[in-house]
């Protein structure tokens, strides 16, 4: 039996060595300029989700953006730390539970199934050609003028689902050293950065018909979707007004 | 209010292949743009040019999943924009033009979404997740802002070589397992701007390579290649033509038109079928005129026919012709002295033969024929005539009277029928006596070329900034617009040309007040025209 001294259990040093390693590579992390560059660009891109997320914090789904904002956090945590397994967890959450939020906010049923616990969230639906946000239907339905333009952010979500997924699951190529890999590290945030692009498309062809005008009131958020979609036709003069296209 | 649309810039890519009325003609380019061989389209203004590079695009992309040939249509018709002959910027805003529709299109079809060294070279630099607009796509954009005069040095270093671009495109193909990448170019060549014209045949000829089929189509009237593109060797040279004297021919015109009709003029082209066939007689095989010479008749009624004919082949179509000249002034005299030709020597003697004919029980006579001697001047002012409409060349090296060789046009019928005091009375004896081989011959010497002889060459030499800086003052009443669009811009007082063309979405959106989506096909509308306007 192991016994407990004030500073806590015997074997809490083990898991303080764990938490020293993480403190070193976070250091390191920190000081390398290009992750730091890359870093700041990633926490910038979350700060943009959680303000376009705040407008529509009154709505059923929106404990499911928290949640989902709170995973990319721990994301950015964990690959400062080099705990890539987990970075990658996290971020894939991120981009599921976000496209879940979106989903559900169209199906309500659906919704309230899975808050009763009678519902399980599985990308294969969330990512489907006929059901999925990512699918030409779902933008017929809430942004015609965008249907066009859905098939790019289909295969950049699955794409990074799917890269994120290697790691969920342990394939080979995604073990190494748990120590910084500069390479891993930029892989996390192009696909950090590709999961916000997918979200902020598919969260604008959602809501827009619903509260562009909010939306175009809001200076930050006004200029978030411009900069992000502005290039599309139309775009521009549809986010500054707030009238769906 | 019956709105027929005049323009495939109008048309959604899904209504475009509703509408699309498969003629043997129409089938036979829309493969062929579709296949390997190089092709070059030409057809005067509103022939169905864009409509059949569309359809070939859509028909390329319902096709995808099993031929993986990826389809990028592009349009250069901004190129009166750049208010430049400038080789060097031309070549640049060209291939950047292409760089940036491969990577819109392979976006549309979802293939780009890891980045790879191909696309950053297409792009100019690395592109973003969203590929938002690229660095090439805003330096076609600057270089389309010469007509502002406000024009910065611009880095051109970014555009990829021809070679770079080929290498990306094979690149591309290989990553993405794509068969080959099919280019579509429309309004390919300025008419007015021969540099253009070679730098961009230059481009055609280069780009080619077993991943990159270059199609374009230009207007007739298109000549200078550039040294190393061989217009029999390095393209299949397609001339947009429906046959008058096709058997078919009436019933394909009417498809087009029951297309886009509502039920109450699908109504009037059941019960006024001989006034609608003399109206798709008259437009001689040019859907854009047919509709809307319709849009001027829309009832059919005999009268409405008479004026829709009187008011639009005799004066609608020779207005759009002189305009050519008050904007390109080094081609004035061509561009009068065409338009004397055509109505004060050809049409004249035509209405004399063929008057004569009809009461003799001949044949009547819809073509001219020209010497191949003729002086260079009136080949050139022949070509503005094709490429405004008025004439379309119907046989090269044909033989005439006393076994002389020239080449033949086919006069507008619509120009001929004008001539009439009643079109609905006479045109279809006319038309139906018709025969090709019966033509107005014009000898090397006829007297009527002799008046060209004093117009000095370096006449035919035009600025092109110039020419533009004229076009974009002009009123937006030159614009191929309906009144009601008119009467809004100038509400809004967007009078001039150069007004619509600064103009932001929000405020022809305004100008409409019509709703986001149908002031957005306005303001296409209202682009296209005023593009249009520019090209010549």
């Amino acid at each position: 039996m192991t016994s407990a001294s004030s500073d806590g259990p015997a074997f809490k040093a083990q898991y303080q060595a764990v938490l020293d390693s993480r403190q070193g590579q976070f250091e390191k992390h920190f000081v390398d300029a290009t992750l730091v560059s890359l870093h700041q660009a990633a926490h910038s891109r979350l700060l943009d989700v959680e303000k376009l997320y705040s407008k529509v914090s009154g709505r059923r789904e929106a404990q499911i953006f928290d949640l989902a904002t709170s995973l990319f956090a721990d994301g950015l945590c964990q690959i400062a730390c080099a705990n890539y397994r987990l970075a990658f967890y996290c971020l894939r959450s991120f981009l599921e539970l976000s496209s879940a939020a979106i989903k559900f906010s169209g199906h309500e049923l659906e919704l309230r199934q899975w808050q009763q616990g009678g519902r399980d969230i599985l990308w294969g639906a969330l990512n489907n050609d006929e059901t999925g946000v990512y699918s030409a239907i779902f933008t017929s339905a809430f942004y015609p003028a965008l249907k066009k333009e859905t098939k790019h952010y289909s295969g950049l979500a699955a794409r990074t689902y799917r890269e994120c997924s290697e790691y969920v699951h342990g394939n080979p190529k995604t073990h190494g050293s748990n120590e910084i890999e500069i390479e891993r590290s930029k892989s996390w945030f192009e696909l950090a950065d590709a999961a916000v692009t997918c979200i902020i498309f598919i969260f604008f062809v959602r809501y827009h018909s619903e509260v562009g005008a909010s939306f175009a009131s809001d200076v930050d958020v006004s200029s978030i979707l411009q900069s992000e979609l502005g290039h599309f036709e139309g775009l521009t003069s549809a986010i500054e007004s707030g009238v769906t296209l | 209010m019956t709105d027929l649309l005049f323009r495939t810039e109008d048309l959604a890519a899904d209504e475009i292949r509703a509408l699309f009325v498969e003629t043997g003609i129409d089938r036979k380019v829309v493969d062929v743009l579709k296949g390997r061989q190089p092709v070059v389209l030409v057809g005067s203004r509103g022939v169905g040019k864009s409509f059949l590079l569309k359809v070939a695009s859509g028909e390329l992309k319902a096709n995808f999943e099993e031929d993986r040939v990826l389809p990028v249509y592009l349009s250069l018709v901004k190129s009166s924009l750049l208010a430049t002959d400038d080789s060097k910027k031309l070549n640049a805003w060209i291939l950047s033009k292409i760089s940036s529709a491969i990577i819109r299109s392979a976006k549309k079809f979802g293939l780009l979404d890891k980045s790879s060294a191909a696309l950053t070279m297409l792009a100019g630099g690395k592109p973003t997740a969203s590929i938002g607009v690229t660095k090439i796509e805003q330096l076609a954009d600057a270089l389309e802002s010469g007509w502002k005069d406000e024009i910065d040095e611009l880095d051109l270093t970014i555009v990829p070589s021809v070679e770079d671009l080929k290498e990306a495109v094979s690149e591309l193909c290989e990553d993405l397992n794509i068969a080959r990448i099919s280019v579509l170019v429309d309004e390919a060549a300025h008419i007015f701007v021969p540099e253009q014209q070679r730098v961009f045949f230059t481009l055609f000829r280069d780009l080619r390579s077993p991943k990159l089929t270059m199609n374009a189509a230009v207007y007739p009237g298109v000549t200078h290649y550039g040294e190393s593109f061989q217009p029999v060797h390095d393209a299949e040279f397609i001339t947009l033509d429906r046959d008058i004297w096709s058997p078919d021919y009436v019933s394909n015109m009417k498809a087009m038109v029951e297309g886009q009709a509502e039920p109450r003029l699908l109504k009037i082209l059941r019960d006024k079928g001989e006034n609608f066939t003399i109206l798709a007689y008259a437009c001689s095989g040019n859907p854009r005129l047919l509709l809307k010479s319709i849009a001027r008749a829309p009832n059919l009624s005999t009268a409405e026919l008479n004026s829709a004919i009187r008011e639009f082949y005799r004066d609608q179509i020779w207005s759009e012709h002189s305009q050519l000249a008050s904007v390109y002034l080094g081609h004035r005299e061509l561009v009068d002295w065409g338009r004397r030709f055509i109505e004060s020597t050809a049409l004249l003697l035509m209405k004399v033969r063929n008057d004569a004919a009809l009461t003799s029980g001949g044949r009547t006579s819809l073509a001219i024929w020209v010497h191949r001697d003729a002086p260079k001047r009136a080949v050139q002012a022949l070509r503005i005539l094709q490429y405004s409409g008025v004439l379309k060349e119907y046989g090269l090296g044909i033989k005439a009277s006393r076994g002389e060789v020239g080449t033949r046009f086919a006069v507008n019928v619509g120009c001929v029928l004008a001539f009439e005091s009643s079109p609905a009375q006479s045109a279809l004896g006319i038309v139906r006596a018709s025969d090709p081989r019966r033509m107005v011959e014009f000898g090397g010497n006829h007297d009527v070329f002799h008046s060209l002889n004093f117009i000095p060459s370096s006449q035919e030499q035009t600025s092109v900034s110039d020419a533009l800086k004229r076009k974009l003052s002009t009123s937006i009443r030159e614009l191929d617009l309906t009144e009601w669009q008119k009467e809004k811009l100038e509400e809004l007082s967007l009078t001039k040309v150069k007004d619509v063309l600064a103009a932001t979405d929000g405020r022809l959106q305004q100008a409409y007040y019509v709703g986001p989506a149908r002031s957005r096909q306005m303001k296409n509308a209202a682009e296209a025209s005023v593009m249009e306007f520019l090209s010549g």
